[in-house]
């Protein structure tokens, strides 16, 4: 090894430094050559990297872009204001930085856009940090595998397909199959439940009267100090619905690096691919399947291998990422679906025949699955919803079976008759998630058969009647079940004991 | 179908050739012919500007030097020397213009680069901030 000079790097820093100092004020600069749908070509800038924020000086001010397109000849940038403020022979200015968010829990009970600005009125948002708006999902070793649940206060997810904190869990179903009430509903429970996980939810290219109503609701139920909304319109210029996801994520990155732990809801990312296939037919970049363009996947991979549980020497946060897509006609093997589904942990499939029959969540048990969430599940729930995706799954096949005739052996029918009332038990109305207590004490009651005597119609009102005299007879039980854990023979008593009763009050003639 | 030559590639031959000896008369005809037959004619201030940038990377600057007031020889050698100190270059040709609404200071702009050390911009940055 050669030795070391500690002078000669002593000179060395200097005068490196002296360098650098020599270049303050010198700035790199080139020419808006052409604009027009929300992208400029620029002259020059030949040290330009990708990302990178742009400058443009016009004659109304300062509008702000990015390079995209790294060409031989020019730069192909979006601009993230009004092209039109913007004309041909402008001067753009390299700002040397790429995109970054202001984040932080000053951020809590806002509405922005995707570059930290408030949309709901409010008073300006000072952050003492800021976060890149495109960053690297944490390595292999920073993670940790999926092993605390995150209930969603909605029982036939928190039974059969279960998230946990970290998880990816993709909600998909056509328009109006209740696909954002279930995003809602989750958040809801965070508050309701004071799990602390804070809400980021993305609005992209949502109408605004969408967003105020969700806002409003919010506020109704006390959630909106946890969370932040994030929101783009459909006014608003593509570029803005590009980046909203990847600023909304560098937001809950914030809180998971810190320990904590965040909720993010993509809302949708249908309309951010459509988005970003906009964009990339302005640059001029070749189509592939459906007109997107190559790179369609890593757009929404990229984005989700953000969503981690982060080990303990990394302070175990965790952001779980709920991404929502639109199918056309139930259409789940469209390019962007099939994408979709194959990056993210599981999917809750939403089936318009089923919220048409009333069954609302219209969640279908055969075709949603969550893959690392039954590690996270808790064990009280875990032991009473065993075999119950199973069994309704046999159920919906053996009732469209039992259409075409009416000799079925006495097995069957039961089967069928406790599959009618876990039908019943599931439906859930919005705005209403239950605790975990409820769950299971609701769940163990109809798959033991204590209300296998109860009319199916009336299974909704006996399950009220039910959790209402459990938390008023046995309401020591009840908190120590809403722990989580296995059943105690008290409970399962206690839980009999009242079922037998209310049962009595709603059974069949 | 010929393939559309870069802008870049256009601005290397020439100033290859140009650094070389060959005549510029000569060049630029041969360069005229060229942006008509391939209707790039629009295209021709850029293919300046690149052909600027591309002689300054084979050590010939050109650079322009606008003022508020007319500049003496030793501020003009100490933008020279801030020049070749920066780019390397041997052979340095100055523009200068005077234009009084620059208020004072000045501004240098060579081959992608701006040094704008004057009055109007600051105060058009401090516009710029106090928005915010």
């Amino acid at each position: 090894m050669t030795a070391i000079s500690v002078e000669e790097l002593s000179k060395d820093l200097r005068d490196a430094i002296a360098g650098l100092e020599s270049t303050e004020g010198l700035e790199k600069v080139g020419v808006v050559v052409r604009v027009g749908d929300g992208v400029a070509w620029i002259q020059g800038l030949y040290e330009a990297s990708y990302n990178e924020m742009l400058q443009i000086e016009t004659a109304s001010g300062v509008v702000e872009a990015f390079a995209l397109n790294l060409m031989e000849d020019e730069i192909g940038a979006v601009l993230l204001g009004a092209d039109q403020r913007v004309s041909a022979g402008d001067k753009v200015r390299l700002k040397g930085t790429i995109l970054s968010v202001p984040v932080g829990p000053e951020l809590l009970g806002r509405v922005v856009d995707p570059l930290g600005r408030p949309l709901d009125g409010g008073l300006p948002i000072k952050t003492k940090t800021f976060g890149q708006v495109e960053r690297n999902a944490i390595g292999v070793m920073g993670r940790k595998s999926v092993h605390e649940p995150l209930m969603t206060g909605i029982m036939a997810i928190d039974t059969m397909f279960p998230i946990g904190r970290g998880q990816r869990e993709l909600i998909i179903g056509d328009r109006q199959t209740g696909k954002t009430a279930i995003a809602i509903d989750t958040m809801i429970n965070q508050a309701k439940q004071k799990t602390g996980v804070v809400n980021i939810y993305v609005a992209i290219g949502q109408k605004s009267s969408k967003v105020a109503r969700l806002v409003e609701r919010l506020k109704k139920e006390g959630v909106m100090e946890q969370t932040i909304v994030v929101a783009t319109s459909p006014y608003d210029p593509a570029s803005l619905l590009y980046i909203a996801p990847y600023a909304a994520t560098a937001m809950g990155e914030y809180f998971r690096d810190n320990s904590g732990h965040a909720l993010m809801i993509y809302d949708d990312l249908t309309k951010h691919a459509v988005a970003y296939r906009q964009m990339s037919l302005l640059l001029r970049r070749p189509p592939g399947r459906e007109a997107y363009p190559g790179d369609v996947f890593y757009l929404h991979s990229r984005l989700l291998e953000r969503s981690a549980k982060l080990s303990d020497a990394l302070g175990g946060g965790s952001l779980t990422a709920l991404p929502i897509i639109e199918t056309q006609a139930g259409d789940i093997s469209a390019y962007i679906p099939t994408n979709v589904i194959s990056i993210t942990d599981g999917q809750i499939f939403l089936e318009t025949d089923l919220f048409y029959q009333g069954i609302r969540p219209a969640i279908s048990a055969g075709l949603s699955v969550s893959r690392v969430g039954g590690d996270a599940q808790t064990k009280g729930i875990k032991s009473v919803s065993g075999n119950l995706k199973l069994g309704l799954a046999q159920f919906r096949e053996l009732a469209s079976f039992a259409q075409f005739g009416s000799d079925l052996d006495d097995a069957t029918k039961a089967q069928i008759n406790r599959g009618r009332r876990l039908t019943e038990l599931l439906k859930q109305p919005q705005y209403q998630p239950y605790s975990i207590w409820q769950q299971i004490a609701s769940v163990y009651t109809v798959t033991n058969g204590l209300f296998d005597d109860v009319k199916p119609e009336k299974v909704k009102q006996a399950q009220a009647s039910l959790l209402e005299k459990l938390w008023t007879e046995h309401k020591a039980d009840m908190k120590s079940l809403d722990k989580g854990d296995k059943l105690t023979d008290d409970q399962i008593k206690a839980i009999k004991k009242v079922a037998a009763q209310i049962a009595k009050g709603f059974e069949e003639a | 179908m010929a393939v559309r030559l870069s802008r870049r590639n256009l601005a290397s031959y020439y100033a290859e050739a140009l650094v070389n000896g060959t005549s510029s008369k000569n060049l630029a005809r041969e360069l005229a012919a060229y942006l008509i037959e391939a209707k790039r004619t629009k295209e021709l201030p850029l293919i300046i500007d690149d052909i600027e940038h591309q002689l300054a990377c084979r050590g010939s600057l050109s650079a322009r030097l606008t003022s508020a007031h007319a500049l003496n020889e030793a501020s003009r050698r100490s933008v020279i020397d801030l020049l070749r100190h920066k780019t390397g270059a041997s052979d340095i040709n100055i523009k200068e213009s005077i234009d009084e609404n620059l208020l004072g200071g000045l501004k240098i702009e060579f081959i992608g680069n701006e040094l704008d050390m004057t009055i109007s911009r600051q105060l058009s940055k401090l516009k710029t901030n106090y928005k915010k």
